[in-house]
């Protein structure tokens, strides 16, 4: 039984072939590594195929992690490479008819998750649209909070670079977002 | 950047929880079954025993009432007693609905 593991034990308990170990590194990463699919694809059923994907690549691959970066590091880069991987998908359907009709049925507090919900999938469109290496350094940065240096470490180039793309990003997010500003209080 | 991007891209691109179905497919959780509510397998069992009744009780009815109507008009004799001797020569054409439908009829 493994309780209270660090991730070196962990790693250690994988590498023995230890069902639990691979259940305890399953929990402590599931959600970090499906949020980063799914703010990086948009779309719920391939960020499910690109966690899958990561956590096979984990389990297949433990045994070469050397511990030169941190583990957190090394899990970061297998999904970042798995997003990088999956092609997206050329369109989507937007129900606008029932966006709309959901927007005009919905009083008060119903209103403002609509409007919440909109807001969250204009943003998540306009991520979307951003060039790969842009969206990727936009999700790492937003949805998991790391540092440039950390981002810079997970897609192996120099914090510069990693400033320079969310400059990028930033510029292009706030001319694609703009009609937003003020509309939306959320 | 303005602070209201920063705030919207923190606020919409937040961490969510991945689904129990991932668990699922890497073989750490089992699928949930489709748990029926007991009160709703109660009310079934009724309804089916209900069923039964009815069609029982209407049976026996139906069962009485063409034994009714055959006696009376006299086409079928009622014989009460077994009559094992002629019960392996009955024709198909003797047997009624009622009664054992080898030897005998009610």
């Amino acid at each position: 039984m493994v309780l209270e593991c660090t991730d070196r034990e962990l790693v250690e308990g994988c590498r023995r072939g230890e069902r639990e170990a691979f259940r305890v590194l399953f929990e402590t990463y599931k959600d970090k590594i499906y949020s980063i699919a799914l703010r990086f694809s948009g779309d719920q059923a391939l960020a499910m195929d690109i966690a899958q994907d990561t956590f096979l690549k984990l389990y297949s691959s433990i045994a070469d992690f050397r511990g030169d970066s941190q583990f957190s590091t090394w899990v970061y880069r297998l999904v970042v490479n798995s997003c990088l991987d999956h092609k997206r998908r050329s369109w989507r359907m937007i129900p606008i008819a029932d966006e709309l009709l959901a927007v005009m049925r919905a009083p008060g507090d119903a209103l403002n998750a609509v409007i919440r919900t909109e807001t969250s999938e204009r943003v998540q469109r306009a991520v979307e649209k951003l060039p790969e290496e842009q969206r990727i350094v936009v999700v790492l940065r937003y949805t998991e909070g790391l540092a440039y240096e950390q981002i810079a470490e997970v897609i192996g180039c120099s914090m510069g670079t990693v400033a320079s793309r969310l400059n990028r990003a930033h510029r292009a997010l706030e001319r694609r977002l703009a009609n937003l500003k003020g509309a939306a209080h959320v | 950047m303005s602070d209201w991007l920063e705030e919207q891209l923190s606020q919409h691109l937040n961490p969510v929880k991945a689904p129990e179905e991932l668990g699922v497919r890497l073989g750490f959780a089992r699928a949930k079954r489709h748990q029926v509510p007991r009160m709703m397998v109660a009310i079934a069992a009724a309804i089916v025993m209900m069923a039964g009744g009815l069609a029982a009780n209407r049976e026996a009815r139906n069962g009485e009432a063409v034994q009714f109507a055959a006696a009376d008009q006299g086409t079928i004799p009622v014989r009460l007693g077994h009559q094992a001797s002629v019960g392996a020569e009955k024709s198909a054409n003797l047997t009624s609905d009622v009664g054992c439908g080898a030897c005998h009829t009610l």
